[in-house]
């Protein structure tokens, strides 16, 4: 097992230079997928262009099948990787409150980043909100701290879930993600 | 500004195939895990093994002096203590390492052909003998496996966990978004 890159005991510089490395591709993969517009961003919810969802769903597969295959090769180590905690009610209203601030800025923290650093001045101003949205978050959440940790699920996957074994997981998330795409086409055509 | 090129009905067909057959072929998989080589056992398979006492089965332990004082498994010898003729009387010699195989595998290729690798190592022995876990909201299916292994790690003074909803194993760690 040689993976993930590093482990938990590596120094923060290291940390930090592979986080900035991983940050740059994934900022230059959302700028090549055109996600740095924020008009093309909300032309999602229009129904006119989703190649949001597209995009998302292909790099959701591909990490997917990159993880299960990598490991079942013996290259990655699964037990290594880090699962972030599920709160289901705090995340939902999170998704939410995301959700409204994806669609009246027209852009969300990765792709406001893309936006500012392609010189585009709605991404620098969206990123004032985010920096101003989590400085309020921190300071409202500190008063609510019953909400914050209410309905906590630990490290909850869909393989535990479904109780299903993690290869038919990956197997209908893969046909979940086909029909997406062939349902996106036709909602495209149907409101071009 | 950037030009977006639009992808090729071939290269989209192509990628759906690749996605479909690796998606088909998990679920044949259906395990992450690598499959056990021949010259590979299993923690849970090496416990088993142990408290049945099996005959003719010798457990080695191929780490450091220093480690091995600390800490080894039930009956395991240093690699330095067994002899050719307490290797030669047994059927099947099992040799362990921290997990990352690869003292282990040296001295498995200096045993010879009835030596196998405990998979995962000390670590693999911790994680799924001594020390398993379940969800306490897991389904019953999984939650009677786990008693099988929870039985195996009282015998062998591991502590099995049931885990409240929102524990997580031992990773007190912030919450990370994206």
């Amino acid at each position: 097992m040689n993976a993930p890159l590093l482990t938990e005991s590596a120094p923060l510089s290291a940390t930090l230079a592979v986080a900035l490395v991983v940050g740059i591709g994934f900022g230059f993969a959302l700028e090549r997928a055109g996600l740095g517009s924020a008009r093309r961003l909300v032309a999602q919810f229009y129904g006119r262009d989703l190649r949001v969802l597209k995009v998302m769903f292909s790099a959701l597969l591909v990490a997917m099948l990159g993880v299960f295959w990598l490991s079942r090769a013996g290259v990655l180590d699964l037990q290594a990787l880090y699962v972030p905690p599920t709160w289901l009610l705090p995340q939902c209203v999170g998704g939410f409150v995301f959700g409204a601030g994806l669609i009246a800025a027209g852009l969300c923290p990765g792709t406001a980043c893309v936006a500012a650093a392609t010189g585009r001045i709605d991404g620098a101003f969206v990123l004032l909100g985010l920096f101003g949205g989590m400085l309020g978050c921190g300071l409202l959440l500190a008063r609510w701290p019953g909400f914050y940790e209410s309905t906590a699920r630990g490290a909850w996957t869909l393989p535990e879930l479904l109780d299903l074994p993690y290869g038919a997981v990956v197997a209908i998330v893969v046909a979940v993600a086909l029909l997406a795409f062939v349902a996106a086409e036709r909602i495209e055509r149907r409101f071009a | 500004m950037s030009t977006y090129v639009r992808m090729s009905a071939r290269v989209r067909g192509v990628l759906i195939a690749l996605a479909l057959a690796s998606g088909a072929l998990a679920a044949i998989a259906g395990s992450p895990q690598p499959r056990l080589a021949h010259d590979e056992i299993a923690a849970v398979d090496l416990a088993q093994r142990l408290r049945d006492a099996e005959p003719g089965l010798l457990v080695l332990d191929a780490r450091r002096d220093a480690a091995v004082r600390e800490e080894r498994l039930p009956g395991a010898l240093p690699l330095h203590e067994a002899d050719a003729a307490r290797v030669a009387a047994a059927t099947l010699v099992v040799i362990y390492d921290d997990g990352d195989g690869l003292a282990a595998d040296r001295a498995r290729t200096a045993v010879g052909a009835n030596a196998r690798r405990l998979r995962g190592g000390l670590r693999a022995w911790h994680a799924d003998v001594l020390f398993p876990v379940v969800r306490s909201d897991a389904s019953a299916r999984r939650r009677q496996e786990f008693e099988t292994r929870a039985a195996l790690s009282r015998y062998f003074g591991g502590t099995p966990r049931r885990l409240e909803p929102g524990e997580t194993i031992d990773r007190a760690r912030s919450r990370r978004g994206c």
